[in-house]
Formats: C-alpha cells, structure tokens, sequence
C-alpha cells in the first residue's frame, strides 16, 4: 500500500479509529492490532512475503530469548551469528543472488572460462533491507547488553512489522522504539496535530515536488544521446531533488502516522541540502541509515581510530556497503564510493565535524560563505546522483561526459518553470523550518490561526492539483 | 481526542466544499467559453475511433470533418457530439463508426479504466453532467477520484492560456505511415488465430450511450448513418461479426448503415489489419469522396451502390 493512494486514505482512519476506539482500553490489544495492521498493509503489496517477515520475527524474538540465558561467550556469538546469517542471507538471496550470479560469470569469462548456473527470477520483497536491519540491531543491542530482550511476542512482533516505516523506513533502533510497545499510550492532541502536519508536508514533498520532478527526470535520463549537457544538468538537479522529496516525504509521512498512534520515530532527514560540506550531508541525509552503519559496522572496525591507511579503509568500506545496500548494481557501489573520496579529505584535514551546528542558526539569510559552500556540497551530491540514478555505469559515464561538453554552456531544451517555482517554495519553507524536525513544523506553533489555516489549505490544493498517477516511493526498491 | 475529530472532520468538510467550488466554478466557465466551431462549409461530420481516424482523410473528402480519435468510445463522443452539433447549426449529416471491436465488453475499459480516463475525463468533464459523472464513479471510484484534481488542472491552464478552441484538440484525420500487415500475417500463420469468448459478449454502457447519441441527433434534426471502416479480412476483431449484425437488427434497424468493411486494399495500404494507412486512406477516401457527390446518401440502395462500387 502506498501512502500516497486512497486505499491508505481509506486505510488509516480505520485503523485510527480502532485504535483509539475500540482497543484503546488495552495494550496488548492495541499491540496486536498494529499487527494485524501491519501486516494488511504489507499483504496489500504481496502477501506471500508476509512469510519472510513472519519468520525474520520469530528467529530474532527466540535468538533474543537465548541471548538473555546464555552466558557463556562462544554460545551468545553463535546465537548472534545465526540471527545474522539468517537475516542476511535472506537479503543476500532475494536482492544479491542475480548480481553475484552474474558477476561470477563475467569474471570467469574473462579468465576464458565458460559457465552457466542457474539466474533465478527473483522477485525482491518490498522493504526487505529496512526490516532486516531492524531486527538485527535488536539481536546485536540484546547481545551487547544494551537491551533487555522482550518476553512479549506481539509487541515484538509490532516492532519488526509496524506499518508506517515497515516499507522504507526510517530503520528504528530496537532501544527506542521498542519500549514505546510495552508503554500505555493516550492520545495527545498536539501530538496527533503535530503528526497531520508532518504528513501533509511529506505528501506535498512526495506528490508535488518528487513525482513531477520524476516526469521530467525520466524523460531526460531516459533520452540522454538526445539533450545538451544545460539539459542533462537540469535532468540531474532534478533527480536531486525527486529523490529528497520522495524518500524525505516518505520518512514526514511515517514519522506523522507514528506520531497519530503516539509514537515517536527519530528524524531521518535533517534539510540535507543546506549542508556546508559532505560530512555535514551524511549527517542529515538518511539518517537512520547512516548511524546504523556507524554503530554496527563503522565502529567495529575500528571508526575514525587507528592509522591513516585504517581510517581511510573504514570510511571506503562504510560507504561502499552503504552503496551496495541501495541495490545489486555497480552503480550504487560508484556512488558510495565517490562519497567516501568527497569525505575523505575532510576525514583525514579533521574538518569532518566542523559544521556541527545548524547553518545560520538565529539568522534569516546564510553568509555569501554559507551560500557558496553550500551551492558547492549540492554540486558533488547532484553529481554522485547521476550514478544513483543511472541504468549503468557506462550510461552515468556518457551522461557525466555530454555534461563536461561545450553544449553545456546551451538554453537548455527542457525548462519546468512551475516545477521550478514549487521547488523554490518548497526550499523557502525548509529554510525557514531548518531548525526545527521537519519543514512546516514552526508555522503550527508561531503563526496564527487564520494564516495557518490559509497555509494548510495551500498545501492541500497543490497537493490535489498536482497529484495524477500514483508514483511508487524510490526507495521501496531498496 | 473529541476536539481533534472534530477540526479533521471541520478541515475536510471545508475542503471538500472549496474543492466543489472550484471544481463547478471552473466546469461552469469552460463550459461557457468552450469553442466547438468548425468551418461553415463542413456538412458532413464523422465521429468513431482509431478506425475511421485513419480511414477518412477528410482534405480529400468535400464538407467533410473527421472528429475521429482513437480509443474513443461512444460515452465520450456523446460528451464531444452534445457540444459539436449544437455550435455547429450547418451540419446536416452525422456518420457514427459501427464497427466489431466498438460494440464488445472490450471497450468498456476504454471508458472507465485509469489510463483512459486520465487521458479523456479532463478534456470532457466540463460538458459532463450527473449522470455521467455517477456512471464514471460507480464503474471506477478510485480512478475517478484521481482525474477530478487532473480536469481542475487541466481547466485552470485553458482559463490562463484563455485556449477555449477545442477542434484541434478532439480528433482528426491521423495519417499513418507503418506497413506492418504482412509481418503480422506472417507471424499470424505460425502462432494461429485465437478466439477469445470473452470478445463476443455485447458491451451494454456503449450501446446505450450510442442510443443516447442517435437520440441526441435526431432532436437536433441531423440525418445519422452508421458506418464501418474498411479493414482487413483476417482483422481478428471481426469474429462477433454475427453478434454485430444481431444489435444492428435489433436496436439500429431504422438507421441507415454504410458497410465499407470489404473495401479492396493491398496489404501495403493497411497500417496493420484494422488501421489504413495513408496510402490506403488516400484511395479509400477519394472513393467515398466521389460517391458522395455521386449522391450516394440520396440514393435508397445505399449498400447495394457501395457494394457494386467495390
């Protein structure tokens, strides 16, 4: 089910209304209603994967269970070790198994050999990689002491398969959401007003700005032999910004549909395109995703510690998987790859937490400084996203190539000028809201009722106007 | 909790009145600025699907407009026909196309699928009335909640261009270069003919929509012929042949019907088996052109002319 269709408009006030209503007297009840929920959502899509979900729940409940009684050191590696094998096998086999399957063969051709296994059409269930994260930070944190494992399936249960981030996330740590399912929730009107907003917000980053930008993307990655490099430029700019509004949408509408069923989800994207540099990106973009990266694999191996050769090969590693965890395509792998180059020179001049704080924080307008490092970091990024976006890796190339021509100092062919009024505006809120968790968060809490009123129904009226065909969410492919 | 239904449910209600507004507001001023005109001397006017929009080149036929479009259905060119005929005083005759595939269920997808009403329901809904609407709505309500935003759309741009010139926007003659025939044919005799059932079966919301346009017509004092395109002999469209000549009995036995089904082309003059290409539209429709002026609709046997002709 997408958020953006009307089975979810259907589909929430339903659920909203059992919740509060009907179940509301009892947690348990409440739990397993989440459940139920969660899995209607997710069956809506394909319901044979429910299986997957059913299972990756039970393997990490009973690991978690064994964890807590075992003491003895080898036994709980093991215990920890089959949670892991179990839930990255399951995300190797259904999005890798075709891509090392191929690469095999492509390398084994080169040496002169010829083999034939077996490719396998695979089809790769919707969410897989976020929900498998999830339950292995609980079985990794459970391992580490740091959580105390839950004897309650259904609230577990509700963890692993809780509807509004099941899909594309954001990835929830097991110590902050899963002690929200053991807690008596009442509902809190500024809460539950709070989470509309955050909806309507992410709906009109996804539906107006993202989808629209998709139709002028698509049309220009899809012909590039045909445009100029201005052109190809404003293809990639776009990307830039669909592929924000998409999954930064994707995360408000989460976020606000957790926060209607009084939960509390951590913020996934902190305005990353006002970042001075690309440590400051990396610590706004995708959030969820890139602390768990940090604490799971990035400090393991060692973090920012140990010799320069070390340091170097944390940061490649880190964001090459991180790549790779986008999807069984090169491309992916480049793009990490090209982020880990941008962020090594600030890792190894130590410049990599220089801009911690919020730019221009107190102030209205960023220094002519600011505006150029930032303009800078949006520059490297877009370009990163070209290989993101790409087919492949000689596509990315000849599209990288038509831009550094002398046709880029064209008209270019394509011109959206209301897509480029809408990304004005929806840039103009964000800044104005960089401070807070989301982009309209302030008006709900400063402007006054008539304006704000005013406000909200703008927001609706883009959002109907410019809302056509259901697109799918970027990264319910990952 | 009770205050927070209650702004919702105010914040919807409020919506969905604004949204009302604008949705009649716009409807009701492109539906007063909608320009239908065609030129004075065009008598003859011809409405139908990709059939007769590749069939009738209408520069080569005399005070002849083809209004044609493909996928058309005869839900929305009774939407296209309620504005053309009544701006249009100097239209005497009406040729409806009456062909296999326009009378199976499979055209019903063409009136209410997604794809099909996103392309047409804007262009349209401004001249659409209740009944209309509620049939869109009980057939698809999910579609039909996604292209009401799309036709608010689709009307606020005409009302800042002030485009309210519809003709060129509605139909045509479609010149159709491909030669794909033989390949088809050849193709055809390796993998066999199918039938599908499911084809035969009438479609009950186009036949009624015909009648309402032959009705429509006739209170507008125009003469209506019903017309077939030619196509192919092997066109697997023409397996309810028996089904077409049963309704044609039954429901339309007192309009006139104008078979031109067997016209003989070479397989380089069709497009594909149910499409002329130019070059066989240029043939077919200097024909038609000079049996008009022959005073082929003044004649009693008409099919019997056209017949012998061919």
């Amino acid at each position: 089910m997408l958020f953006n269709s009307i089975d979810f408009a259907i589909f929430l006030p339903i659920v909203f209304v059992l919740y509060w209503f009907v179940v509301n007297k009892n947690l348990k009840l409440q739990n397993f209603l989440i459940v139920v929920a969660s899995y209607v959502f997710y069956a809506w899509w394909d319901w044979r994967f429910l299986s997957l979900i059913m299972f990756s729940t039970l393997v990490d409940y009973l690991v978690g269970i064994s964890l807590a009684k075992q003491e003895h050191a080898v036994r709980r590696k093991m215990l920890l070790w089959t949670s892991i094998l179990i839930n990255i096998g399951f995300l190797c086999f259904f999005k890798y198994y075709n891509f090392f399957i191929d690469n095999f063969i492509t390398a084994f051709s080169f040496f002169g050999y010829k083999i034939q296994p077996n490719s396998l059409n695979i089809i790769l269930p919707v969410g897989i990689s976020f929900y498998t994260f999830q339950t292995l930070s609980y079985s990794i944190d459970v391992y580490r002491r740091k959580l105390v494992p839950t004897a309650d399936f259904i609230a577990f249960s509700a963890f692993v398969s809780f509807f509004p981030q099941l899909v594309a996330g954001p990835i929830e740590r097991a110590t902050n959401l899963l002690p929200q399912f053991y807690k008596k929730r009442s509902f809190h009107y500024g809460k539950a007003v709070d989470g509309l907003r955050q909806i309507l917000w992410g709906l009109f980053k996804k539906i107006v700005i993202a989808d629209n930008c998709a139709e002028v993307v698509n049309q220009i990655f899809n012909n590039t032999g045909d445009f100029s490099g201005s052109t190809l430029v404003v293809g990639a700019v776009l990307f830039a910004f669909q592929i924000y509004g998409d999954f930064s949408g994707y995360s408000d509408i989460a976020i606000g549909t957790s926060r209607l069923f009084g939960f509390d989800l951590k913020q996934n994207f902190a305005f990353p395109y006002f970042s001075r540099d690309i440590a400051e990106f990396w610590r706004r973009w995708h959030i969820s995703l890139s602390t768990w990266f940090r604490d799971y694999l990035y400090i393991p191996l060692g973090g920012s510690r140990g010799s320069k050769f070390q340091q170097i090969r944390n940061v490649f590693i880190i964001f090459v998987v991180s790549g790779f965890w986008h999807g069984p395509n090169w491309t992916f792998i480049v793009w990490g790859a090209l982020n880990a180059l941008y962020f090594l020179p600030l890792l190894l001049g130590s410049k990599n937490r220089k801009h911690i704080e919020i730019v221009a924080q107190g102030k209205w307008l960023p220094t002519i400084k600011e505006i150029l490092l930032i303009l800078s970091t949006f520059a490297l990024t877009t370009l990163a996203w070209v290989f993101f976006r790409a087919d492949n890796l000689s596509h990315a190339w000849s599209f990288i190539s038509e831009i550094f021509s002398y046709s880029l100092f064209t008209i270019p062919q394509i011109q959206p000028k209301i897509l480029s009024i809408l990304i004005l505006f929806m840039l103009l809120i964000e800044w104005s809201g960089r401070e807070e968790l989301y982009g309209i968060e302030r008006f709900g809490i400063t402007w006054k009722k008539p304006y704000r009123y005013a406000f909200y129904y703008t927001i609706v009226f883009l959002i109907f106007l410019f809302s056509g065909e259901e697109q799918e969410f970027i990264y319910f492919q990952f | 909790m009770k205050k927070f239904i209650k702004q919702v449910f105010f914040f919807t209600l409020i919506f969905c009145c604004l949204f009302t507004c604008i949705i009649l507001t716009t409807n009701i001023i492109v539906n007063n600025k909608a320009d239908f005109k065609i030129s004075k001397e065009k008598k003859y006017v011809l409405f139908g699907h990709s059939q007769p929009e590749c069939a009738f080149n209408d520069s080569l036929i005399s005070n002849f407009k083809n209004f044609s479009n493909a996928g058309e259905t005869y839900f929305y060119t009774f939407q296209k026909i309620k504005q053309i005929l009544p701006q249009n005083p100097q239209i005497e005759t009406v040729f409806l196309e009456f062909t296999n595939n326009k009378i199976s269920i499979w055209a019903d997808k063409d009136i209410w699928s997604n794809k099909y009403m996103r392309l047409r329901y804007p262009r349209y809904a401004s001249f659409m009335n209740l009944e209309d609407n509620l049939f869109l709505m009980t057939k698809n309500v999910k579609g039909y909640a996604k292209v009401l935003p799309i036709s608010i759309k689709y009307n606020l741009i005409r009302m800042k261009l002030n485009d309210y010139f519809y003709i060129n926007k509605i139909g045509g003659y479609k010149y159709l270069v491909r030669k794909k025939t033989d390949s088809i044919l050849k193709t055809m005799n390796k993998t066999g003919f199918s039938i599908y059932p499911e084809y035969q079966k009438m479609s009950v919301h186009e036949i009624h929509y015909l009648e309402k346009i032959i009705q429509f017509c006739k209170e507008m004092n125009k003469k209506v012929y019903l017309v077939r395109s030619p196509y192919h002999k092997k066109s697997f469209y023409s397996q309810n042949e028996e089904a077409l000549q049963l309704l044609k009995k039954q429901k339309f036995d007192t309009i006139k019907f104008l078979d031109f089904k067997d016209f003989p082309l070479d397989n380089s003059e069709y497009g594909d088996l149910d499409h002329l290409n130019h070059k066989g539209a240029k043939k077919f429709s200097k024909w038609f052109n000079t049996l008009l002026k022959k005073g082929l609709l003044d004649s009693i046997n008409k099919q019997q002319i056209i017949d012998k002709k061919i």
